[in-house]
């Protein structure tokens, strides 16, 4: 949703917009003289002054983490804005108040179920796999212990245990899965799910390979 | 300051060249080398936004010809020590990354003039970058000279560090190096994950063998810089 600016707002938009866009064209052409420095530098003026009218009404644009962090300032402060990319964000704001919101890793420490089939018993086997800063601890029974995102070693050695055939390639899909969940911020039942795929993938594997016939007693 | 040129791009920057270690013989090593070399290139290009906005105005490019990764940020000289903690930082992510993905890159940071055209690239900073990066003996990634002398940082927790890099023709110099075990929070558990994987990586040959040992001593030396195990 955009900010409602209002009346005493909107000129300071205009000069900010009115700058912005010269600098974008001039930068578009590679052209980074003093005299475009001077328009990011009387956008930023204005820019600052749009924030804290804002701020003051309840609405202080919100900025990127790392915006933050790079400008190695808090975004009320005079100097923030004396930059193109927080002007920009600024803008992207004013357009939509969640434009500048992160994602935040939400599963470090959760703990999910993976659900495998097994021949051996005849049955489901449910792993506890918890989400660590590393990677995953996956315990069942007697095997388990801290993992890497791949899930090795402990995934794959309670597999061998029981005899369990799986994907090959398991560990990349198990590290991507980590790396969206940090990445994106996936919540707790997505990840859930998407173990569970994973699982389901497995017992599949596991559920077809060739029995009966010539393959007795492989 | 940059222009554009008839055909590309030109003026003064940052440019690092990484490259895959044991990228010959990876087909038969590693399943799915170019998903992973693919990953990573598009993590740095991930990244890259969230490391420059704000400091830098120009965008960070990241190209690829087979294994070698290429880095390059055109700036102003005002923005000449952002654009190298930049390319540490990104490096600092994709060193690790690369580990664990079993495809460990080596590289080299320059600065100076250079041209790109799509995948053609020119220039002195691009042949200090391409000259360097194949002649270190570990895994990590370190300042060249040009780069050396602009740079400097008074960051406490800056992604460069001094050390002095294992080179193939033993050069007695200490430039800037990325850190990128800066963040680990637990160095024993980190450590025995690294050699986890080099043992993965193997069989560990003789000339493999040092490439890892140096690595393992650069991991040492930095726990020794930090004076509080974190």
């Amino acid at each position: 949703m955009s900010i409602e600016l209002q009346e005493n707002e909107k000129p300071l938009l205009a000069e900010i917009v009115v700058r912005m866009n010269k600098a974008r064209k001039a930068f578009h052409e590679g052209n980074l003289s003093n005299e475009v420095a001077e328009w990011v530098l009387e956008a930023g003026g204005f820019a600052h002054e749009l924030h804290m009218l804002l701020k003051a009404r309840g609405h202080e644009p919100k900025h990127h983490g790392y915006m933050i962090r790079n400008r190695e300032l808090q975004p009320d402060d005079p100097e923030f804005y004396m930059h193109f990319h927080p002007i920009e964000d600024l803008l992207k704001f004013l357009a939509d108040e969640h434009a500048n919101d992160d994602s935040v890793d939400q599963t470090i420490g959760a703990e999910f179920t993976f659900k495998v089939y097994s021949s051996r018993w005849g049955h489901d086997d449910t792993y506890t796999v918890k989400r660590t800063q590393l990677g995953w601890i996956i315990s069942n029974i007697a095997i388990g212990g801290p993992c890497d995102k791949g899930g090795r070693p402990f995934l794959y050695e309670n597999f061998r245990q029981d005899s369990i055939h799986y994907p090959e390639g398991l560990d990349g899909w198990m590290e991507w899965l980590w790396k969206q969940a940090a990445e994106e911020g996936l919540t707790q039942p997505q990840v859930q799910t998407a173990l569970q795929q994973l699982a389901d993938w497995v017992s599949n594997t596991e559920k077809n390979r060739p029995t009966g016939g010539i393959w007795e007693g492989y | 300051m940059s222009k554009f040129a008839k055909r590309g791009r030109s003026g003064s920057g940052v440019v690092t060249f990484l490259d895959v270690l044991g990228w010959k013989g990876v087909y038969d090593r590693k399943q799915d080398a170019i998903g992973s070399l693919t990953n990573l290139i598009e993590g740095v290009k991930t990244r890259a936004d969230g490391a420059s906005r704000g400091r830098i105005v120009e965008s960070v490019e990241v190209k690829s010809i087979s294994d070698t990764i290429a880095i390059f940020t055109f700036c102003s000289d005002a923005e000449t020590v952002a654009a190298i903690e930049v390319h540490g930082e990104l490096c600092q992510w994709l060193i690790p990354e690369s580990i664990e993905s079993e495809i460990p890159v080596r590289g080299a940071t320059a600065f100076g003039n250079f041209e790109i055209h799509d995948s053609i690239f020119v220039g002195k900073a691009i042949d200090e970058a391409a000259s360097w990066h194949e002649q270190s003996d570990w895994i990590g990634v370190h300042l060249t000279p040009s780069a050396e002398y602009v740079f400097e940082t008074k960051k406490s927790n800056a992604a460069w560090v001094k050390f002095r890099p294992p080179h193939k023709n033993r050069l007695d110099w200490e430039p800037h190096c990325v850190n990128w075990t800066a963040d680990w929070t637990n160095r024993v558990d980190e450590t025995k994950q690294i050699k986890d994987k080099f043992r993965r990586l193997g069989p560990i040959v003789p000339e493999i063998a040092g490439k890892f040992a140096n690595t393992l001593s650069f991991i040492e030396k930095m726990a020794k810089l930090e004076p509080v195990a974190k």
